[in-house]
């Protein structure tokens, strides 16, 4: 690790200010992420700014009309134990539970685990690759088997083929969550919530983070709004081992069933693209459907629509349609489990 | 009188010649019924409280008053030419003391390669040393360093570096046929023509990280003209010789420690060019320095177990004989290293009088191989025996009706008996416990499947040596239906059941030597220069000494791992330790012991042959008032120790000396996602006596563990097109988490092993990881209906595996509805 | 708070039950200032970056990888490390319980199993066989000794559970 200096941030205007201004500060939440990759070089920050002393930004709030404000310092060892999130949320709460260690969860942020940079090796190693600055992602004709399906444009090389690692990004989006930013300067009643899949940008060599934050931008704040009632979640995750890893592909789904109807349905595949992927024309056909085998075949089929596997992800696809049907009976048939 | 013998020792599955010095007549083993009180007790260790307690000193944790700290800067291409090398930018870094490069390093008499060379073969290869005040400014200066690289074409992928126009490692190509190890019995095209069945496959195995949780590391200090190292070593002797030969120092005059060390798994067997080189830059600076390895550079330059490809050909008769073996074995073993012996099972486990193997090293441009617990029969059981359940499938046989009908009583390439042989046994308690029988009366497998298709396979790849006769378009797979699942299983999971049988050596032998000393108080010092690495031999050796003193375990000590604190004790490795050492320690105490009861005779004014040492008492035996307390009879000697010697004896002659066991595994495989997930191991080893059940389980465990890591995610990643691995680092080299351990129930068949020493003991760190991937991938065919030819089974294989499954039975449908009679007799759906 | 750094700035911390002020550069790690600054050396360094687990001490009660936290990060505030186990010269049930599974086997995770275990047993003191195991499974170990560490785990929480329930009547009447 190159030397650095540290701030233990007091407030949140200091911390953007000296964010938005000191070329070479980064925002420092549970480090769990900035620490590994400034160890590795990867980055080198001269200036850590911490803002995890924040507690105004630790909370968990009702929304009124029934959703959950979640303060973006929170620890996912804090989420993973509020009971809210267990039964409002089963989905996120399983995101959650699946995420790290326990070690990890104590220290990581929710804000930090959304703005966290791709796990690719390339990426963290000493490899070409886009978000280095050099002229080639290493991973679009090497070893890619953890990387893309969508959404990354071409395989030239040219584009990152990184996919976002988060898990609770995936459960987040299937709940349809918004981000609230705080923009250096601006009044708290001006933040914006956005969507959450609004967040993520497909990292480039100009602009190599995950997320469309600027300098001095924080994540302030995660609402995930109230599901309809009798709306079933869950999450699928498939790793390489039992625990302890990144997904190869997740599933986040959540269905409302007005008897064997679909009335809803929301699905969400993560390890697949930048951002958490919605299986959007999946979506669209299952609504206002009866459930019957043929149209969860459909629906497999077109959670992988588009898919445009890089060589050594190729078996992706038939994961993500594996994860996509038992998630499909995980949340319409309540006898069979997964 | 002292004798010279000379007598036969394996190591690592390879047999080498030993002399050894004779001195009288070696113990007889206790006896099968002898009633033993401290061996055979599963006693805590005796250093665990040191481990819990964080006490226990690592070489990672020493710390000396002025310790320097030296970091090695390494090279980023997998093949390259040092052109220019300037340091200038690093010796300005505050704290920094001095910087090592080719240009500089002082001669030697190091027997390696040369510690910095400018022909760079691997990554990871040693470009330069920085020695500094602390390890921050150290690895600060090491970016300093400016480096000019010729980058010179490379070869990082099996396959690719055994064509002839690969990128040459070095300029006399990648695969040495000289140096291809070729073993031939019999006549094996005779076998095959004899043969009324021949089954054929390739399997791949994928290179495995040791990952030792305490990286290779030294720390070196000089003390006039004498060297002082601590060092995370398997050998702490070897080691020592190879530094007094470096140095030119006579040999007592460098001493090597390492009294507790965090994993080794075969990795830290020689001596290490760090050791090497922070000794030298604790010369140049005059104090002691502190050289450690990351997790990176453990991940590429400390060894591996070899990637291999291999084909085998097995022939049999229709009653299962077999009648020949042929297994040819391509081994990845790096910028340089050895082949470990991937032929043994072929050679060993079964009986079959043809049998020719083939074992060639293939250089590649990546980190130079080492052993790796079990180093070749690990891989070499995946192919033999997955072979063999290809043939039982054939002929239509139960899976251990076929092996029991090979069963070899000798060891065929010795030609001699074995001494003593459990195999049959373990496959009896291990079917039962495993519940082998429900693989008929559940359906798990009929006993004979329908043979839906054969597919064209991966061609072969065979640049000498024999072809395989399939010829182009390589072996065919053949896939099966498997039987009914269980009820409870939902449709999308399969079930099956696999096993598979282990042989390995672990019989030890000479020289190994040990001193038991007898304090004042009646406590007792044992002490040998072998070392404990994690296996227990601290409390194994404290066992042994104990129960032939006839005195509490905890009155015993055992020093161990320092070159001066006990006599020649050999490399930990081979599983020999306990075979080795141990009868070294029994006869160090029966010396001792002897000793005490001649001193006691003349005090109890007694015969020799009349007394009798029990439970801290020599007494007259029948007559226990003629009796001292042992700690009354040393005191009475005053501050003076009884002194013990002893050694080793030779290996039997008339015999061969090995352990075998059989694994069983249940599995369960997702159809739908790939997963494969083994539900539960049943591991039966027979290993000659057991002296301590409790840390023989851990071992166990730990093998089975490793065993399924290597099964089911463990794989080194390389970047094809720089050469450079992508999965140095536990993220990305997937090591099992608790998570992943199922079920793993064992058993050592009892009995010990009287002919292989004086214990009846034989080696158990090994041989529990022989047979687990074996098994766990017969397993999975057992489940799915077709083989799986290449480790680990990650997703991106198993799902190919599955697709090709769906192919087969589309193809049959296909074939059923034009109306097509298909797939024969016997089959059940 | 100032800007410190990036050279050596002081920082004061309790590391089992002792107060220290040291001088560390923010980028020292919390578990080299352990190692090398205090000479608190049960700790292990596996991979310095967040995927062995053998670094685990507890931080203000919690189970966290010292790789991953800055020293400076912890002013004030309270550590605790393997060394700190021992209570006049007793050890903690979950080392007791290591010692009669023979849970170590090389022993260089065995701190960093000890501490995670220890923190959900403080935190959770009827911890089940299912919170053991995801415990442990924010520890690798390389031995192979989960089946022996969890059985470790187990026997421990026995331990701790008995205690707490030994206890609680005792609390409860002094409060009452
Ligand atoms: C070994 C390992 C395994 C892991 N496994 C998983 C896994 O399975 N699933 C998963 O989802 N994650 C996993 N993670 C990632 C982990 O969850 C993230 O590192 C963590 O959530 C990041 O949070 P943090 O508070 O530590 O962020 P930090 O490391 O402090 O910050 C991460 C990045 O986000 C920025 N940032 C932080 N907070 C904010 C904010 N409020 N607003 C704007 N920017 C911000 C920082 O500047 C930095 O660039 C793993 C990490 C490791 C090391
Ligand atoms: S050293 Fe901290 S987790 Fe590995
Ligand atoms: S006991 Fe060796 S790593 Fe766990």
């Amino acid at each position: 690790m190159k030397p650095f200096a540290y701030t233990a941030a007091t407030s949140l205007d200091q911390a953007q200010e000296i964010l938005s201004e000191e070329w070479g500060s980064r925002l420092y939440a549970g480090g769990t992420d900035l620490l590994t990759l400034t160890k590795r070089g990867t980055v080198s920050p001269d200036h850590l700014v911490d803002i995890k002393g924040l507690a105004d930004f630790r909370y968990l709030r009702h929304l009124t009309g029934g959703g959950l404000a979640i303060g973006a310092l929170t620890t996912l060892a804090e989420l993973e134990a509020n009971r809210t999130v267990h039964r409002r949320f089963p989905a996120l709460a399983r995101s959650i539970a699946v995420t790290g260690t326990p070690q990890l969860r104590n220290r990581a942020t929710v804000g930090g685990n959304l703005c966290q940079q791709p796990r690719c090796w390339y990426y963290r190693g000493d490899f070409p690759c886009l978000l280095h600055g050099d002229e080639v992602c290493g991973a679009a004709k090497g070893e890619n088997a953890y990387h893309a399906l969508f959404g990354y444009e071409s395989a030239d090389g040219n584009r990152c083929v990184a996919v976002h690692p988060s898990d609770p990004a995936v459960a987040l989006s299937a709940l349809e969550a918004e981000v609230v930013v705080a923009v250096p300067g601006e009044a708290p009643v001006n933040w914006e919530a956005t969507p959450i899949d609004d967040l993520f940008q497909q990292p480039t060599k100009d602009f190599p983070g995950t997320t469309i934050l600027n300098p001095g931008d924080v994540v302030v704040e995660i609402r995930v709004p109230e599901q309809p009632k009798g709306s079933r979640q869950v999450y699928l995750k498939a790793m390489d081992r039992a625990a302890w890893a990144f997904a190869l592909v997740s599933v986040a789904a959540v269905a409302t069933l007005d008897g064997n109807r679909l009335a809803d349905l929301r699905l969400a595949l993560g390890g697949v693209a930048y951002k958490p992927w919605r299986a959007r024309h999946a979506e669209e056909i299952a609504r206002g459907h009866v459930v019957s085998p043929e149209l969860v075949d459909e629906i497999v089929e077109l959670a992988a629509e588009g898919a445009m596997p890089l060589g050594a992800n190729e078996y992706k696809v038939p994961l993500l349609k594996g994860l996509v049907r038992q998630a499909l009976r995980a949340v319409t048939d309540e006898s069979r489990g997964i | 009188m002292p004798e010279l013998r000379k007598t036969v020792v394996e190591i690592e599955g390879r047999l080498h010649e030993e002399y050894v010095v004779v001195d009288g007549e070696d113990l007889p083993a206790w006896p099968e019924d002898r009633v033993l009180s401290r061996v055979g007790q599963p006693l805590p260790r005796v250093d665990a409280r040191a481990k819990v307690t964080g006490t226990a000193r690592f070489t990672h944790d020493i710390q000396l008053p002025g310790m320097l700290h030296a970091r090695i800067l390494r090279s980023p291409h997998p093949h390259a030419r040092l052109r220019r090398i300037d340091v200038s930018g690093a010796l300005a870094v505050p704290g920094v003391l001095a910087v090592l490069t080719h240009e500089n390093v002082p001669e030697l008499g190091w027997p390696g390669r040369p510690l910095f060379d400018t022909v760079l073969r691997y990554q990871g290869a040693e470009v330069a040393a920085v020695v500094a005040v602390d390890e921050a400014a150290a690895t600060d200066a090491l970016d300093k360093i400016s480096v000019e690289y010729e980058p010179l074409p490379f070869v990082v992928d099996l396959e690719a570096a055994v064509e002839p126009d690969a990128p040459r490692v070095y300029p006399e190509g990648n695969v040495s046929a000289d140096e291809a190890s070729v073993y031939v019995r019999g006549d094996t095209d005779q076998g095959f023509a004899e043969a009324d069945v021949v089954v054929e496959a390739n399997f791949r195995t994928a290179a495995q990280l040791h990952n030792c949780f305490e990286t290779h590391g030294s720390v070196c200090s000089w003390d006039g003209g004498r060297l002082t190292v601590w060092d995370s070593t398997q050998h702490v002797f070897g080691v020592r010789k190879t530094l007094a030969q470096a140095f030119g120092l006579p040999m007592h005059d460098v001493r090597v420690i390492k009294q507790f060390m965090g994993g080794g798994f075969g990795s830290k067997g020689g001596t290490g060019r760090y050791t090497v080189i922070a000794a030298l830059l604790a010369r140049q600076t005059g104090r002691p320095v502190k050289l450690l390895l990351d997790r990176r550079e453990e991940n590429l330059a400390t060894g591996h177990r070899h990637n291999t490809l291999q084909y085998i050909k097995l022939g049999a008769r229709s009653d299962g004989t077999l009648t020949a073996i042929y297994h040819q074995v391509f081994a990845g073993v790096g910028a340089w290293g050895w082949v470990a012996p991937v032929g043994g099972p072929a050679r060993e486990l079964y009986r079959c009088p043809n049998v020719k193997t083939e074992e060639y090293a293939v250089c590649l441009n990546l980190g130079p191989d080492s052993a790796f617990r079990a180093p070749g029969y690990v891989e070499g059981t995946v192919a033999l025996e997955g072979a063999m359940d290809d043939l039982a499938v054939a002929l239509g046989m139960d899976p251990i009706e076929l092996r029991l009908r090979n069963y070899a009583d000798t060891n065929q390439p010795r030609n001699l008996p074995y001494s003593g042989k459990g195999l049959r046994e373990a496959y009896r308690i291990g079917a039962e416990l495993m519940g082998w029988h429900l693989r008929e009366t559940t359906g798990y497998l009929p006993r004979k499947r329908t043979i839906l298709a054969t597919l064209g396979g991966g061609g072969n790849h065979s640049p000498e040596g024999e072809q395989p006769p399939a010829g182009p378009g390589g072996v065919e797979d053949l896939v099966c239906w498997p039987g009914t699942q269980p009820e409870d299983l939902p449709p999308h999971r399969r079930r099956g059941l696999g096993m598979a049988s282990q042989i390995w050596g672990g019989g030890g032998g000479p020289p190994a030597h040990a001193e038991v000393r007898v304090n004042p108080d009646a406590t007792v010092t044992v002490a040998t220069g072998t070392q404990d690495i994690g296996t227990g031999t601290r409390t194994v050796l404290a066992q042994v000494a104990a129960e032939e003193l006839s005195i509490p375990v905890e009155h015993v000590r055992v020093l161990l791992g320092d070159t001066e604190a006990g006599p020649y004790g050999p490399i930990s490795a081979g599983s020999l330790t306990v075979a080795s050492v141990g009868p070294a320690v029994r006869a160090a105490a029966a010396d001792a012991r002897r000793q005490l009861v001649e001193l006691a005779a003349s005090l109890l004014d007694a015969k020799v042959e009349e007394l009798i040492l029990k439970d801290g008492r020599v007494e007259v035996a029948g007559s226990p008032e003629r009796g001292i307390a042992l700690r009354e009879l040393t005191a009475r000697l005053g501050n003076f120790m009884v002194t013990g010697h002893g050694s080793r004896g030779p290996n039997p002659e008339d015999v061969a000396v090995h352990t075998f066991g059989a694994q069983f595994a249940e599995v369960e495989v997702d159809l739908e996602t790939g997963a494969v997930e083994v539900t539960r191991i049943v591991a039966v080893h027979d290993s000659g006596r057991i002296i301590n059940p409790l840390t023989t389980s851990s071992q166990v465990e730990g093998g089975v563990i490793q065993g399924l890591g290597f099964a089911l995610s463990e794989e080194r990643a390389v970047d094809p097109q720089t050469g450079r691995v992508l999965s140095a680092d536990l993220e990305n080299y997937r090591i099992p988490t608790a998570l992943d351990v199922p079920i793993i129930d064992h058993v050592m068949v009892p009995g010990a092993d009287l002919a292989a020493n004086n214990l009846g003991a034989k080696g158990v760190g090994e041989p529990p990881i022989i047979p687990t991937a074996a098994a766990v991938a017969n397993a999975v065919y057992d489940a799915l209906g077709i083989r799986p030819t290449d480790l680990p089974l990650t997703r991106p294989r198993v799902l190919a595996a599955i697709k090709r499954l769906e192919e087969a039975a589309q193809a049959v449908e296909a074939g059923a509805e034009s109306g097509k009679e298909q797939a024969g007799e016997g089959g059940t759906r | 708070m100032e800007r410190r750094g990036p050279g050596p700035v002081p920082v004061r911390m309790t590391v089992n039950g002792v107060t220290y002020e040291l001088t560390v550069p923010p980028r020292r790690t919390l578990l080299d200032a352990l190692r090398e600054d205090l000479g608190l050396t049960g700790a292990k360094r596996v991979c310095d970056e967040g995927t062995c687990g053998a670094c685990t001490v507890s931080l203000d009660g919690q189970a966290v990888y010292s790789c991953l936290v800055l020293a400076v990060e912890c002013e004030g505030r309270t550590v605790e490390t393997v060394e700190g186990l021992i209570r006049d010269g007793e050890l903690h049930p979950v080392q007791e319980a290591f010692i009669e599974h023979d849970a170590a086997q090389c022993g260089f995770c065995t701190p960093g199993q000890i501490m995670a275990l220890k923190a959900l047993l403080d935190q959770n003191p009827r911890a089940s066989l299912e919170d053991i195991r995801q415990t442990v499974a924010g520890n690798l170990c390389r031995c192979g000794a989960y089946p022996k560490i969890i059985a470790a785990g187990l026997t421990a929480a026995g331990v701790v559970a008995a205690r707490a329930a030994a206890k609680a009547p005792e609390d409860g009447g002094a409060g009452a």
